[in-house]
């Protein structure tokens, strides 16, 4: 007969259970819930007082801040800022920094649904503008940061583009972000702003635009494609190819049809932290925050 | 305190008070976004304006089209599956029995990762398929392997329990009447499973039509090729257009969902009385 073992599975089963779900709850708070499944998630920075001796650089303020600041930023800033949290929790071990990264778009569209942000770092002016149309910025927001557009291709590099013109080659699998995803809006500029040149040619556009095969939501998730070689080709940050390294092969764009990416940075009106979110927003505008950005590729935003 | 004794005498429905409260909640959490979704939908106006744009457009005629292919090879390679799994006792019966259940736990961004990690380029067997000139992501047909791969499990799993009640005499006596094996499946066996079939069939086309996380990561978003309704509505939500793009093309989304259901409940009220199951509601 067959053995039915299932008088001391069912316990052991429990008991599995139970230790995966302490052992998912005594790690770090969970924090910063994305509602789309698809975007990367967000990390959490608890608030540990870590003994290092070579402290970072913290302005000094009159009362120590407390309390909890969630900040809403575009995916190609995920590394960096993360890494800006953590010098800031150690700066002012009495705060919680909450990320949530997703496409500039997509955090917009949260912050008009009343999500509750309260820093808001997008990778173009205009999704910052669709949120101070609708009065929803505290203040004004400031650039502080600049990036490049830069193709990127697998590391292999299957279908041999050498330069900006070979994504007109055809069975090219060319993939973008979303229209309304910054470096989406920004690719799509690059393409016309080549095609208005005439060593390119106005069929170029088209070309190109012809072997596009998908919409990524965020700046992230066309990187993916490329590390795992499902595409030929895609327009990400020059940031983004650093992140990846050896993973893909970065090919520049023409200086002359480039653009440059400004990403602006502003404290949201309906924030209940806004003195720590004013914090954050001065610490990346800040000594260490430009340090950090320039660190991971960025270039320095406008002066002051 | 159940005086269902007392209670007895009034329709015979002796736990009717104590289970309507609980009941109605539920009743209510389940039609209130429903309703405040028509009701916005119906008053932003822009309903109409956005069932003619292109982008609408490619999006649902590529939903109902994929779902419904996949329904449909669903039930090719399901029947057969439910049925093996209900009336055969091979080695390794029990895990292969899990195996089918577990798209259905399994989130489908995970469906997707390991679609991709199959059947993509660099994939498993990805290279064997690109060998040919078969490249999967990106395509319509992945759209449907997507979905195929998160509904075929309900519809298999209904099926599997309604050919396991039922008793195998039937299929003995047309048997010992000299009727062939394949004959009396599809004029016996099938038509005593239809309720399950019908039920399954259902919860498979939902599935897919509402299918968004494996189609995103294996298919990618593009529009008229892979972008289903689910993906338009997030792209129009993330969009300029906002919420009010969103509600729009939610709505639109509602009633082609609420058509299929009603189509597939008429199909099943013309089963006959005796292979319905009388105690559940018609």
């Amino acid at each position: 007969m067959i053995a039915r073992p299932h008088a001391r599975l069912l316990p052991l089963m429990l008991a599995a259970l139970l230790a995966v779900v302490m052992f998912a709850c005594g790690g770090d708070d969970s924090g910063g819930s994305t509602p789309i499944a698809t975007a990367p998630s967000a990390t959490v920075l608890p608030a540990a007082a870590t003994a290092s001796a070579a402290s970072a650089t913290a302005t000094p303020t009159a009362e120590p801040l407390t309390g909890t600041v969630s900040v809403f930023a575009a995916s190609s800033l995920t590394d960096v800022f993360t890494a800006a949290g953590e010098a800031f929790t150690e700066a002012n071990p009495g705060v919680t920094v909450e990320f949530n990264f997703q496409s500039s778009s997509a955090l917009a569209a949260q912050i008009e649904e009343a999500a509750p942000a309260d820093v808001y770092a997008s990778a173009d002016e205009a999704q910052m503008q669709r949120l101070v149309d609708k009065e929803l910025i505290a203040g004004a927001p400031a650039v502080f940061a600049r990036n490049l557009p830069v193709i990127v291709v697998p590391a292999d590099n299957p279908a041999r583009i050498a330069s900006a013109t070979d994504l007109s080659k055809p069975g090219v699998k060319l993939v973008l972000a979303g229209e309304d995803v910054p470096i989406g809006r920004y690719a799509r500029q690059v393409i016309g702003n080549l095609a208005a040149d005439p060593a390119y040619g106005p069929a170029f556009k088209n070309a190109a635009l012809a072997n596009l095969v998908s919409n990524e939501a965020n700046v992230r998730a066309v990187l993916a494609k490329i590390e795992l070689g499902e595409a030929d080709a895609g327009i990400v940050y020059r940031t983004d190819a650093m992140v990846s390294g050896d993973r893909v092969l970065a090919i520049a764009i023409p200086q002359s049809a480039n653009v440059i990416a400004t990403y602006p940075i502003a404290v949201v009106d309906s924030s209940e932290n806004a003195e720590i979110a004013a914090a954050f927003v001065a610490f990346i505008r800040g000594t260490e925050g430009r340090r950090l950005l320039s660190d991971a590729g960025f270039e320095p935003g406008s002066g002051a | 305190m159940l005086r269902s004794g007392a209670r007895a005498g009034r329709g015979g429905m002796p736990l009717g008070r104590l289970f309507a409260a609980p009941a109605l909640l539920f009743a209510a959490f389940v039609l209130l976004p429903l309703i405040a979704l028509a009701a916005r939908a119906i008053g932003d106006g822009e309903v109409v304006e956005r069932l003619t744009s292109p982008f609408v457009l490619h999006a649902l005629r590529l939903s109902v089209v994929t779902s419904t292919v996949t329904l449909l090879l669903a039930l090719a390679l399901g029947v057969p599956a439910a049925y093996l799994l209900a009336r055969t006792r091979f080695p390794g019966h029990r895990f292969v029995a899990i195996l089918v259940e577990l798209p259905m736990v399994l989130p489908p961004t995970v469906a997707g990762v390991g679609l991709l990690v199959a059947f993509g380029r660099r994939g498993l067997f990805g290279g064997w398929l690109a060998a040919v000139g078969l490249e999967l992501p990106f395509t319509t047909t992945a759209v449907v392997l997507a979905q195929l791969f998160v509904s075929a499990p309900f519809l298999v799993r209904s099926l599997q329990a309604g050919f396991e009640s039922i008793d195998p005499t039937y299929e003995h006596v047309s048997a010992a009447l000299g009727v062939s094996a394949l004959r009396t499946f599809w004029r016996v066996t099938l038509p005593l499973a239809r309720p399950a079939l019908l039920t399954g069939a259902v919860l498979c086309w939902a599935r897919a039509l509402s299918e968004l996380g494996a189609t995103l990561i294996f298919a990618g978003s593009f529009e008229g090729r892979t972008q289903t309704m689910p993906l338009a509505i997030i792209s129009a939500f993330e969009s300029s257009a906002g919420l009010s793009g969103a509600i729009a093309i939610s709505a639109i989304l509602l009633v082609v969902a609420l058509f299929l259901l009603v189509l597939m409940r008429l199909t099943l009220r013309s089963v006959p009385a005796y292979l319905r199951d009388e105690t559940a509601e018609p």
